[in-house]
This record gives structure tokens, sequence and C-alpha cells, in this order.
């Protein structure tokens, strides 16, 4: 456990801040990053080293926001044509400059699935590739969110 | 190239993607046309603050707790043990404690479950190996039952006892023919333990 605790305590960060960028709610925030590493702890023998730990916790973190957003029938959620507005709007993350408080904003309201790919490839810089396996996701499809999310980013950041 | 087929292609050319040939017709349409260019300094800016945007936030409160208390749930918790302590002795279980027995067993530790199932499979049948082997011997103590004495898997194991022998020990020298075994007693089914609870209101 002390050893687990190391891991926890290296990883937390990254894996909270998927989950705050996720939910816009710290406290579900706080109770995703909890269950994937408890998740972790329960699948750490299935842990074979082929890849990072760090990725494969990712990975966990990922599909534990997945099924968060499934459950609450979010994950699908896409902005209705021509309807750029925000009407949300979340708490930003901490710790971040006036210039990132507006991109955090900004990807805040995008939609879940073109918010994802967006955090994995252009924040965490994760490939097309890897998204793809990541999230379930064909390679064109997690581009075409990703081309999505720029595109609205650029207008949000714009106005 | 035109301005429509530059923009389709602005994203891809940014991110390195795109095939030789692409490339430089891309950089000629951008060398020429300003509001392309344009885009493609916004796009350029747009990823840089993405690239800046921190990696890593830490949580407000401690994280750490609450997960070291949902993976070092001890094998049996306190509630559970109480709870079988309980059926062992009165051979009853009062309101609540059966659900802190079932809800461990079957939800928080299904492997345990599966362990004690196995148990209730294993035990009578090897206990019942050895009351054939023993057959010759004079019976096992049910006629001196002690009625204070309180009964549970070790003396179970201890004086191999059979099913109706642990039952006698729980339920006196005539116990109702359909109670269930004390291995199943110790799985903590609801449908179990009301059955046993029926059982000694009747009595």
């Amino acid at each position: 456990v002390a050893a687990f605790e190391r891991l926890f305590l290296t990883h937390q960060g990254r894996i909270y801040a998927l989950c705050l960028r996720m939910t816009s709610e710290p406290s579900r925030a706080e109770d995703l990053t909890q269950d994937t590493f408890v998740r972790a702890w329960q699948k750490l023998e299935t842990f074979r080293g082929k890849s990072e730990f760090s990725t494969w916790l990712y990975r966990l973190a990922v599909n534990t926001v997945l099924a968060e957003l499934r459950a609450r029938g979010r994950w699908h959620d896409r902005l209705v044509e021509g309807d750029d507005s925000l009407a949300e709007q979340p708490a930003p993350p901490r710790r971040s400059s006036l210039e990132a408080i507006d991109l955090e904003r900004a990807i805040a309201e995008l939609p879940p699935q073109a918010r994802l790919i967006f955090l994995l490839y252009d924040v965490e810089g994760y490939r097309h590739r890897e998204v793809a396996s990541m999230t379930g996701l064909a390679e064109g499809t997690s581009k075409a969110h990703l081309h999505q999310a720029r595109k609205l980013l650029r207008k949000a950041l714009n106005q | 190239m035109s301005c429509t087929e530059t923009a389709k292609w602005l994203n891809d050319y940014l991110d390195g993607e795109l095939a030789e040939e692409t490339r430089r017709s891309v950089e000629e349409h951008l060398g020429t046309c300003l509001s392309c260019h344009r885009a493609l300094t916004e796009l350029r800016s747009l990823l840089e603050r993405a690239h800046r945007l921190p990696t890593e936030i830490e949580p407000e409160e401690a994280l750490w707790p609450g997960i070291v208390s949902r993976i070092t749930t001890p094998a049996v918790p306190a509630a559970a043990l109480a709870a079988l302590a309980e059926i062992a002795e009165t051979g009853e279980i009062a309101e609540g404690s059966h659900r802190d027995l079932s809800r461990w067993f079957l939800h928080k530790s299904p492997l345990a479950a599966a362990a004690v199932l196995l148990l209730a499979v294993a035990v009578p049948f090897t206990l019942w190996q050895l009351g054939r082997d023993s057959v010759q011997s004079p019976p096992v103590a049910h006629a001196e039952r002690q009625p204070d004495r309180q009964i549970d898997r070790q003396t179970v194991f201890a004086e191999g006892l059979d099913n109706r022998g642990a039952r006698t020990e729980v339920f006196g020298k005539r116990p109702p023919r359909d109670v269930p075994s004390v291995a199943l007693l110790f799985l903590g089914s609801e449908k179990t333990i009301a059955q046993v609870a029926d059982r000694q209101a009747i009595g």
C-alpha cells in the first residue's frame, strides 16, 4: 500500500486534471480520481508492463470518465448546429493564468467527445492511434472531433 | 490550391500529417493568401496555448484517505464477524446484522463469497464422509448437549459434527428438519437467515 501511495502521489495531479476538465465539477472529479486509483489497485495484476504505468493508468482514467459520461447520457452530447453559445460557466481549474482561464472555459464548453479528444491530443500529446485506442473511436472519428474542437475553440476565443 | 482546400488541410498541415506534395501546395497558397495565413496563425496560437496548459492540477481535498479505506478493507469486517458470532451463538440474527453480513459477502468480497460457498459444499460433504467412516462409533454427544455452549466453525471442525450434529448444537435436540446447515448459515443469505428466524419464532 505504501508503494501504491507513492504512485498515487506521483500521478494524482494528472488524473485529477483530466477528470476536472471533463466534468467541470471538483467534487465529481475527486470521486472519479478516487475511482480510477481504486480500479488501478484492483487491476494492478493485469498491468503487464507493455506500456508505461502512467499510460496504463491514464487509460483507466479515460475509461472511468467515459463510463461516468455514458451513465449520465452525456457522452453523445453534441453542439446544436449554429449554437455556439455557452450556457454554463463552470469553475475553471485553479492555478491558471488569465489566458489559460479563457482557454479552460472554452474547453469546458466543448461537446464531451470533442473535449476529450482535444485534451488527449493537444494537451496531453497522445497521437490519433493512441487516442482511438483509449476511447474506442475510429482514428478518422477522433480526427474529426479534434478538428471540430479546434474550430469551436478558435471561434470562442476570438469573441 | 483554393482557400477552401487549404482550410481543409490546415489542421493536418500543423500536425505534420500531410504528404509532401500536398504540404508544398498548402505552403504555396499560404504564402500568397493573407486570410488563410491569418487562420494558420490563429490555429497555431491555439495549439501553443493548449500545450502550455498544466497537465497536472492538485485537488483541493486530500484524496488518498478515501482511496486507502477502499483498498484496505479487512478480510472480514467487524460487523460481519459480529453477525457470524451472533448466528453461531443464538441461531438467529438481529435485524440489520444480516445485511452487514450478506452485503459484505455478496458485494464487497465476491471472492470470499465464492470461497465460503465452496466451504458450504465441501464441509458437509467431508463431514458426511467422516461420519460414514465412523458409523460404528457411538453418536457424538447429541444427548449431552450443553445449552450454554457456543458453536462455531472451529467446533464443527474440531468435533467432526455433521450437519445434523451442528444443528442440534444450535437448536436443541429436535432441530427443525429443514433448517439449513451451519455452513449455509455462514454464507449469510437473507433467505437462510429469515428461515432460521422463523423457526426460532415458532420454537
